[in-house]
């Protein structure tokens, strides 16, 4: 035989048990927006009978608490956020460049090369007029700052990215020092038999968080700790962090978009762009010092300095356009021919190995950014749609949602009202045992 | 698939951003007039604008240069014109002076008109345009002939001072026209020297020199007047050709504006459809998120 108050230990535990679960659901339910949160089910058990023949069983309990995680779409996530921050830094650099180069427009290097050649073409028709000569002179000025105003901003593109790499390797070292606080405190609550899944989803969101700056290899131990290395080098080792290593093998992530950004990108194109500022410059100085000027010198430099950076119209000529080399020949002020051949130099074939002009050349750069862009853009939204399926993919195992929870809230509550009648039961049946009985022949 | 609220919200929230993006692009192509407003739009076609604008302006920079050609060939055929002119004036005087009729007063009086028409050549070959010497090659500062004078004040002949530069003026990619004709060769060609002609014939009228007027003067006159038509005649057919070439140079830069515009212009109608066609779009969006945003069990909880 069994003790008549087991009934009343029984509807304790389902109380408790029926408790802890609404306890649970309202937790869920309190987080449903907080990032990185994973739903949680209680582990409902029932407990074994008492030994021996015939014994029913004794109720309930909560056994644990589980957290749904789907480790797999955990690890594929970070691999997506890794590339995909890279494409999207690649992207913004990119789409800043497109500013610098301020194409197709009325503005840009190639209208100013135009209004150049123009202005030799007009000088042409009319050597000695003063008016086109300091034409020639303010648009080589304006063709000069294009070119220098382009290179600056490239090269203060490049600064900044630099800083904003300094400040993301500063993030990646800060999340690198919480995770492995965290580790520390999931080991020691895992030994004292603490609840730690809010621990957990919080090293989980920061360790993702570190995937979309720089791409980690993420591996976690039987203890529970999580150790995170970085091309080959450790960042995180169980409860101790490091610096991001400088020779570390980085792959993917934003750091990786802004470095091959600062390393590759902006010096390519800034190399396109000195390639064509120093061929204008070579083939304009051979042009004009074959010339006679106005006195009938011959021409001297007509562009001095190096690279886009550095182009700018001689020093001389800024201070007299009368040096400008119109003429072919000593002493013939109003022969235009030298003036014509600089113009002709617009279709000349001048880059590339004698295959194309300059506006080919610039053309080519143009066309080359516009699908270095284009192929950022594309590769983010692929990279944006995956992580999309990911997520829902990952949403659907750990993701809270509220329907659900509302009917674990009924089902939970309707077996609390019930184990609450259970208790009202088995007190009746005690009343009825212990005031009720005993009272025969009275 | 187990959905959740999240990623119904999340969806929603990317639908509504996706099409209110395409919405926003919609409209900056249709306020800007320009179906290209930066190179990742069409890269290729970017490239082809720029190209394209820079030929236009080469294109219009031509027609200008033409017009300049122009306009100097005919400042050239005006000064020919007036010393035509002035050359068959002179025959019509040499005509009479070589008859028997006139008398050596007579003579005197032609010779006194053709000091006068002389010096109206002279000025013709000193003629400005544009503020330089239309015939002094390319040393426009100066004028380029210049009387010689004996101590009398007879003039014993004219020294050119200029050079035989002509201008080059680019009126197609390549097509180099000259828009000026040299004083020499026009009024000093050999055996056809304007000065020198006049310089003798005025000698010879002082002198009754009759023999010399008749057999040598009027046939050097006429040769003067063969090389001023001949030089009339290039111009005008300078003038031909410029105005074939203006002619193709406008078509060029008519098809090349078509070109331009089909590549970086939108089509007005056809921008339009497809705003509105991304603007019910974005109002579906909208709505199918608020939609789903609202719907859930707690709706119908009491």
């Amino acid at each position: 035989m069994y003790s008549t108050f087991v009934g009343l230990e029984t509807a304790r535990r389902a109380l408790y048990a029926q408790r802890a679960a609404i306890d649970i659901t309202g937790h869920n339910v309190s987080n449903v927006n907080t990032p990185g949160y994973r739903r949680q089910r209680p582990v409902i058990e029932a407990t074994p009978p008492a030994p021996g023949a015939l014994q029913p069983g004794t109720g309930v309990k909560v056994a644990g608490i589980e957290r749904m995680r789907d480790q797999f779409v955990d690890t594929q996530i970070r691999h997506t956020l890794a590339s995909l921050g890279r494409w999207e830094a690649r992207q913004e650099i990119l789409e800043e460049i497109q500013e610098v180069f301020k194409e197709p427009s009325d503005i840009g290097i190639s209208a100013m090369m135009d209004r150049f050649w123009i202005s030799w073409q007009e000088l042409s028709g009319n050597a000695t007029d003063p008016g086109r000569r300091t034409s020639v002179q303010q648009e080589a000025i304006s063709l000069a700052s294009a070119f220098n105003l382009a290179a600056a901003q490239l090269n203060e593109t490049k600064a900044d990215i630099d800083q904003n790499i300094k400040s993301l390797v500063h993030r990646v070292n800060t999340t690198a020092s919480s995770i492995a606080e965290l580790n520390r405190e999931i080991v020691r609550g895992n030994v004292v038999g603490e609840n730690v899944a809010d621990l957990l989803d919080r090293r989980d969101y920061l360790v993702q968080q570190l995937a979309s700056d720089v791409d980690v290899a993420v591996v976690e131990d039987n203890s529970g700790l999580v150790h995170v290395t970085v091309g080959g080098r450790i960042l995180v080792a169980g409860t101790d962090a490091r610096e991001l290593a400088e020779d570390a093998l980085i792959t993917g992530g934003r750091i990786k978009g802004l470095n091959e950004a600062a390393n590759m990108i902006i010096p390519g194109y800034l190399k396109e762009l000195d390639d064509l500022a120093n061929a204008l410059i070579e083939k304009i100085n051979e042009q004009h010092m074959a010339g006679y000027d106005l006195f009938g010198n011959s021409g001297d430099v007509f562009f001095e300095g190096e690279g886009a950076a550095g182009i700018r119209l001689s020093e001389e000529i800024e201070g007299n356009p009368g040096l400008i080399a119109a003429a072919d020949q000593t002493d013939s002020p109003g022969n235009g021919r030298n003036a014509l051949a600089m113009a002709q130099l617009k279709d000349g074939l001048t880059m590339v190995g004698g295959t194309a002009t300059f506006r080919d050349f610039y053309g080519s750069i143009l066309t080359g950014l516009g699908l270095e862009t284009q192929e950022s853009m594309r590769s983010r939204e692929v990279y944006e749609g995956v992580l999309e399926q990911q997520k829902a993919r990952q949403e659907s195992v750990s993701g809270v949602s509220l329907d659900e929870e509302m009917i674990m809230l009924i089902k939970y509550s309707s077996a609390f009202d019930a184990a609450a009648r259970l208790v009202t039961a088995v007190d009746e049946m005690l009343d009825r045992l212990i005031n009720g009985t005993g009272l025969v022949g009275r | 698939m187990r959905v959740t609220n999240n990623v119904m919200m999340e969806r929603a929230m990317r639908n509504v951003n996706v099409a209110f993006e395409r919405y926003v692009k919609r409209q900056e192509q249709l306020a800007s007039g320009c179906s290209i407003n930066r190179l990742s739009d069409d890269p290729h076609g970017a490239a082809k604008a720029v190209r394209l604008r820079s030929t236009l302006k080469g294109l219009e920079q031509y027609k200008t240069n033409a017009d300049i050609a122009d306009t100097k060939l005919r400042a050239y055929d005006g000064v020919l014109d007036k010393v035509g002119s002035i050359m068959n004036r002179l025959r019509d005087l040499v005509g009479r002076a070589a008859s028997d009729t006139v008398t050596p007063t007579e003579r005197d009086g032609i010779a006194v008109e053709v000091r006068e028409l002389f010096e109206e050549v002279v000025n013709a070959g000193n003629e400005m345009h544009n503020g330089e010497h239309m015939f002094a090659g390319h040393k426009v500062g100066q004028a380029p002939f210049k009387v010689e004078r004996d101590a009398d004040g007879r003039v014993t002949g004219v020294l050119y001072h200029g050079d035989s530069g002509k201008d080059a003026i680019e009126i197609g990619p390549g097509i180099v026209i000259s828009g000026s004709l040299a004083g020499d060769e026009v009024f000093m060609a050999d055996g056809a020297n304007v000065f020198d002609a006049m310089i003798d014939i005025e000698r010879h009228l002082r002198e009754n020199d009759v023999e010399s007027l008749s057999e040598e003067d009027l046939g050097r006159v006429d040769a003067v007047v063969d090389n001023i038509l001949k030089h009339r005649a290039e111009i005008g057919g300078k003038g031909k050709r410029l105005e074939l070439v203006m002619d193709r140079l406008e078509s060029d830069s008519i098809s090349i504006e078509g070109l331009l515009s089909k590549t970086e212009d939108i089509d007005f109608a056809e921008a339009i459809m497809r705003l509105c066609e991304q603007e019910i779009v974005y109002y579906a969006a909208l709505s199918a998120a608020s939609k789903s945003v609202q719907a859930g069990l707690l709706q119908f909880l009491r």
